[in-house]
Order: structure tokens, then sequence, then C-alpha cells
């Protein structure tokens, strides 16, 4: 058999969720957009960024410890939303002329930051404003210590860590940046959600995280594949309805379906 | 070969292949298959390992800038740094980590200093439950309160030998509404991970090549005219 | 009120060292407080108490790092020793840190294995395997093309243990003892195996798990440090586990103290007008 048992049913569904996708990206290609939900937290970045500027003191960004993700695996997306939100930070930073400091953990992610940072304040027309010495790798034993450092040194007016954390970057840190008086926007996976939402001033709660780059850079392309993502949620919804339905009259069908 | 070429179309291409391929590889059988995907997935850890030279680098140069100019409040913490850095890449080079000497590095150094640090979140979540756990309605302070006394208390043997109730309530909570919520949170995250997926794959999603085509000031006041 | 408004603005202080002084307080003065065995724990005693000695080997992988170690490490102690002592091999691997090789070299220096069992025949040390989830899914499918030689330069087709040892149908159970986080890897991959799948990870991550225990994925686990305790109870493996049992309760009653206190603070304030 070509396709691998136990995988079929995965693999129809793949083949449906991708189809989805491309019909509504092929929508936004064509100029179509809809009307997204507005995520507080992403703007409240603007907000952090003009207190920065008030205050005078610097936005703080971080992504996470460098072992609890990496690029290359399952989390890697998360670093992947996150740099979606550095954009963002780096872009209102240079307009502003708010000094942004990026404690960086994973040494594969540096020069990509590096990068982002610096084509963010080329296109806000600021790239005098680009420090490199700003942008720091946290070398991995010492992530949460250099982290917790930087910003009782640094005193950040904003501090903002998107990204895969492990449980003491989720509490020491936006507990830390609460205590120096930052305003905190935060988000992450599920399990470090239940202290972020508490430590936090604004918080992403799950797939607002991956919204980001639809609602940041407004493209109908990926507004419409936000679009579909959402019309995939509502057939995983129907499924979970019907599964449970059916798993409670005591009909196995759909159960043995899917686990073809 | 343009600018564009290089520094858009051939990552897109490379990206667009790989992941195509690790995902063929876990639907299909053919041999071929599995072959190329476990290169491809030993590139991508001899690409992290590779990374971590650049890391190695990276903070060398950076300590380094800040030692010469003799960064207040912090350049002999660089040099400190660059130090242990050494120190700990030549024992591990002339040492393996089965050596007694490196045993004894990591037992009295590492352990100890990471222990310490994990200390300290400790310490944090008590001032944040007492600063921070703060509801404004009733209804929230009982529930939050009920929750914590019958699962966090109830947990430790101390609850259980207070009154043995806690312990099938606790399991309810635990099972019940706790496994329901972080079932749905799971689910509805996967999703989005497999959405970014596949945008990264299909070359939608450009945010990792530092592209993200954030509009400026001045389109959005055009916009709100 | 004014003294305990002047209180408040120090809190942290406060909080943190009567923390501190319970905790070692707690430590030095035992109370003694029965644990109760739960039955996810005693799924894993059972098994490797029932488990033959000629047995294929256990998989063993420590995926905790140097910080989680006093969570994972009393129960990892606990389940080596009784390894041990009912004669059952075992290969000790590591996916979640680069700390693994340590960590499994410290725990071969403090259980005593080498007193007991022959390197190669009873007992092999692969250490750390970089890869992440990629490298636990091509273990359970070609474990030979995954690990070629162990942490100490062996190849491990020479190695009388390891050297038969083709995919996961070559073990008796797989057991990750983890606080990186790396647990769902073997879940993801190695459940929808038929092979024994008993886990140890951190208390906080066992709303996580306690699914996949309840629908049969996961046969057994020790959630954090009160699973330690509670095997090492079991086993009569006496250590650090059972010893930090009292400090646990007794921190875990603070908290809830503090929570309380938190929320009476606030009322006060908001009666003073502040």
């Amino acid at each position: 058999m070509i396709i691998i048992e136990g995988r079929i049913t995965l693999f129809v569904l793949f083949i449906i969720y991708t189809l989805v996708m491309i019909a509504y990206v092929n929508l936004g290609r064509q100029g179509k957009t809809v009307n997204l939900r507005k995520i507080p937290a992403i703007d409240a970045i603007d907000e952090a960024v003009s207190r920065a500027v008030e205050l005078g003191r610097p936005v703080h960004w971080t992504e996470g410890h460098p072992r609890a993700s990496k690029l290359y695996d399952a989390r890697g997306v998360y670093l992947v939303a996150s740099l979606s939100f550095l954009s963002l930070i780096a872009r209102l930073t240079a307009e502003k002329g708010a000094r942004l400091l990026s404690s960086v953990g994973h040494p594969e992610l540096y020069p990509i930051v590096k990068e982002v940072v610096r084509t963010s304040y080329n296109v806000a027309g600021h790239p005098e404003d680009y420090v490199d010495e700003d942008i720091q790798l946290m070398p991995e034993y010492s992530y949460l210590a250099a982290v917790l450092g930087r910003i009782t040194r640094e005193k950040p007016a904003a501090h903002i860590q998107i990204g895969y954390f492990w449980g003491q970057d989720s509490v020491a840190v936006p507990e830390v940046a609460q205590g120096e008086g930052c305003f905190s926007i935060n988000g992450g996976q599920v399990g470090a959600l239940q202290y972020l939402v508490v430590l936090s001033d604004y918080v992403l709660i799950a797939d607002e995280l991956f919204a980001a780059s639809a609602q940041i850079s407004r493209d109908p392309v990926l507004i419409m594949d936000m679009a579909g993502l959402d019309v995939n949620k509502a057939i995983m919804i129907v499924l979970i309805i019907a599964g449970v339905i059916l798993s409670t009259l005591g009909i196995s069908s759909l159960a043995n379906l899917i686990n073809m | 070969m343009s600018r564009q070429t290089t520094k858009v179309f051939l990552p897109v291409l490379l990206v667009a292949f790989a992941g195509g391929v690790i995902l063929a590889e876990y639907f299909f059988a053919p041999q071929i298959l599995s072959t190329l995907g476990s290169e491809l997935k030993k590139l991508g850890v001899l690409i992290f390992s590779m990374s971590m030279i650049v890391g190695l680098v990276g903070i060398s140069i950076n300590s380094y800038k800040k030692i010469s100019r003799r960064a207040p409040g912090e350049w002999y913490l660089h040099v400190w740094l660059l130090a242990l850095l050494y120190v700990w890449v030549i024992v591990g080079l002339i040492y393996t980590p089965t050596h007694d000497f490196y045993q004894w590095l990591f037992a009295n150094f590492i352990t100890a200093l990471y222990q310490a640090m994990l200390a300290l979140p400790a310490m944090s979540l008590f001032v944040a439950i007492y600063r921070s756990y703060k509801v404004k309605f009733e209804l929230n302070t009982i529930l939050l309160t009920a929750s914590f006394l019958l699962v966090l208390f109830a947990g430790a043997p101390l609850g259980e030998a207070i009154w043995t109730g806690f312990t099938p309530i606790r399991s309810w909570i635990i099972n019940v509404p706790t496994a329901s919520a972080e079932r749905g949170l799971i689910i509805t995250m996967a999703l989005g991970v497999i959405g970014l997926s596949l945008r990264t794959i299909f070359g939608i999603e450009r945010t990792w090549l530092g592209i993200l085509r954030v509009p400026t000031a001045t389109e959005e006041e055009g916009e709100g005219e | 009120m004014s003294s305990l408004l002047e209180g408040v603005k120090k809190d942290r202080f406060y909080v943190s060292w009567i923390l501190v002084i319970i905790m070692f307080l707690s430590y030095l003065v035992p109370l003694g407080i029965p644990v109760t065995i739960r039955d996810p724990t005693r799924e894993v005693y059972q098994f490797l108490n029932t488990l033959p000695a000629d047995s294929k080997p256990l998989l063993l992988s420590l995926d905790f790092t140097a910080g989680g170690s006093p969570e994972i490490r009393p129960s990892m102690m606990a389940v080596v020793k009784h390894a041990i002592s009912r004669g059952l091999k075992f290969v000790v691997i590591g996916i979640g840190t680069d700390e693994s090789t340590a960590l499994m070299q410290s725990l071969f220096d403090d259980s005593g294995v080498e007193d007991t069992y022959e390197y190669g025949v009873d007992y092999v040390g692969i250490g750390y395997i970089p890869g992440g989830e990629i490298t636990v899914a091509a273990l359970a499918q070609d474990f030979s093309s995954v690990v070629e030689t162990d942490a100490y330069g062996n190849k491990v087709s020479d190695l009388a243990l390891t050297k038969d040892i083709k995919d996961w149908k070559d073990f008796s159970a797989v057991i990750p003892f983890d606080s990186a986080g790396v647990h769902m890897f073997w879940v993801r991959n190695w459940t929808p195996y038929d092979i024994p799948y008993y886990g140890s990870f951190t208390a906080g991550s066992e709303p996580r798990y306690v699914a996949f225990y309840n629908s049969g994925d996961i046969d057994g686990y020790m959630a954090g440090l009160r699973g330690g305790a509670e095997y090492e109870i079991l086993t009569g493996f006496l250590s650090t586990g059972v010893k930090s049992m009292d400090m646990q309760s007794l921190t875990h009653l603070y908290a809830f103290v503090v929570l309380v206190a938190g929320n009476v603070v606030l009322y006060v304030f908001k009666k003073e007008g502040k």
C-alpha cells in the first residue's frame, strides 16, 4: 500500500485542509479579504512602544529558552510566529525612536533576528538607528539568568516575550518584568499560558499567536489564509461533535474510520 | 543571480522541498522517501550544531565589543562570560562527558548553578501568587481559592492526610475540566501550527526571511482617511 | 493598619523569607506525613516487579535537565535500583538535553550498577542523541541506524546487549524521565506500538498526560517529586523523594495562605481607598 496503514484518514483530512487553504489563498490573491477580529495584544504593542518613548526606556523582546524549542522541531513554529511580532516591534521602535533590546536564546535564530531587525529599520527609513549590540545572544544554560539580569539592568518600559517557554521562563521573567514596572505583552504555548495570563498586561492566547503575521501585514493573502484556517477548524468541530455523539450512542464507525 | 533569487526564491524553494519530503515520508511508504527524510533530518541536526558555533562567535564578538569599550556595569561580566565559555569548550573537547573531571565540573558548577537559578522561579511564583492572583469578583475569588485548595494543596500528602475526600475531587478536576480545556487549547494550537507550517512550506509566510510587509505609518494614515 | 500597609510595601521580602524558613524547618524537622500510593505509580511498580529477569532490556531515556533533577531524579534512581534488584537489563539514552550523558554517568556512579552488573551485557549507556522528535521516531523504527556507538565509544553492534536490537520490538518497555518537555515526543511516536509505556514527568505536566493514561496509551506514570516518593516507598529504596514530601506539603499550604493573604490585603486596601 502506498499510504502507510493507520494514516489514510489523516492523509485525507490533510488534503482537505490543504485544498481549503489553497482555495482561500487564491481568493486572497484576487484581492478579496475579510475582516479579522482585532487582537488586543497586537494593538497594545503600539501602546507599549509609545510608553517606552515617553519614559525614555527601551523595549525588550525575547523568544524563549533555547532548550525548550528548536527552530527545526515541531515547536519551531512558535519561534517563527515570534519573528512576526519582532518585525512589527522593530518597525514601531524605528519609527517612534525607541530603543529595542532583543534577547535571543536560540543560536540558530540569532542571524535571522539580526536580519529581521535590520530590514525593519531599513524599511522604516531609520537604518542609522540600528544597533547591533542591542541584539544579544543569551547562552543556553544561562538564558534565564541573562534575561533577568538584562531586564533588571536596563529596566525596559515594555517587555514582550512571545515564543515557547519553559515553566521557569514563563514565571520568573514576567514576574521580574512586572516588578521593574514593565508593560508586558506575552504569548506562549498552552503549558505556559496559566502563568502568562496572570503576569501579563496583554496575553496572546492559542491561535492568536499564529494569526499575527496576517493581522500585522494586512496582506489579503494571509488574511484569507486565516479565513481558510477557520473553515478547517469548523470541519474539525463538526467531526469532534459527531464523534462524541456517536461514541456516546455506542456507534464506533467514525472512530474506526479515523483510525484507518 | 539577482538578489531576489538568492534572498527569497532559493530559500523558499529549499524549505518547500525539505517540508514536502518530510510530509511525504510521514504518509507514504516508499523507501526512497524514508531515506531522503532521514538524510534531511540528519542535515537538520548538523545545521543546528553549526549554529552553536555561530552563537559562540556571536557571543564572543558581542562580549569583546563591550569589554573593549569598557561598557559601564557589565564589561567585567563579559570577561567572566568569555572565560567560562572557553573553559567549557576546552574541557569538553579534551575530556568527554563521561570523564571524572567533567563529571566533577558538571556536578559542582552546572548542576549547582542551574538548581540555584531554578529556585528563583519558585520565589517568583510565590510573590506572583501574592501579588497577581487578585480577582475583582467574589465568585472568581471563591473559584480560584477552591481550585487552588482542591488541586494544589490536595495533591500534597498533607492535604490527603487532612481529608481523604480531596483525592477523588482532585482527580475529577484534573481528569474532566482541566483535561477538556487543555485538549481544546491543544487542538486549536495544533491547527494553528499546521496552518503556519503549511504557509511556510508553500512560501506564503516569509517572516523567517526577514520579510514581513508591515504597513508603514504613512500607509496606515492613508488608510484612515 | 498603617503598619500592615508599610509591611506590604516590602511584601516580596517577607513572602520569600518566610518560604525559605518553612523549607529549611521542614527539612530539618521531618513531620512524617504519610504518603498514599496512587494507581499510576503502582502500575509502574507492578510491571517492573513482575517482569522476568531474562526479559528484553528496558529502554530508559533521561530527558531531564540538571535543574529538573531534584524533581525527576528520585523516580529515576528508584526505578533503576528496582531494576537492578530484580536483575532486569536496561539501555540508557537521552534525547531531551545534552546533559543526558553526564546525568547518565552520575546515575551509574550513584546507583551501584557497576558493582553488580557487567557493562555491555546487563546495561549499556548510549548517552545523548541529538535530533529531538526526529530521533525518537527513528529509534522506534530503526534503532540500529540511529545509534552507532555508546557514550564510551564502543560500537553498539559489538556489545552483547545491544547487538541484536533493531527496533521497538526488542525492548520490554520504554520509560522516559522527562522535565525538558520532550515526553510528548515519546507519546506521539512510541505509544502507537504495542510496547508497555511508562513515564516520569513533572507534576505540572500531569494534566496533559493523564488523558493518555486514561485512554490506555500510557500504562503508568510517576508524576513529579510525589511520584518519585511513592516509588521509593513501594521499593523500599528511600531517599530524597520521601524526605522532600514534608517540604512539599508545607510549601503548598503556605502557597494557599499567601493566596488568601494577598486577597485579604487587596480587600483592606480597597476599603481604605488606597
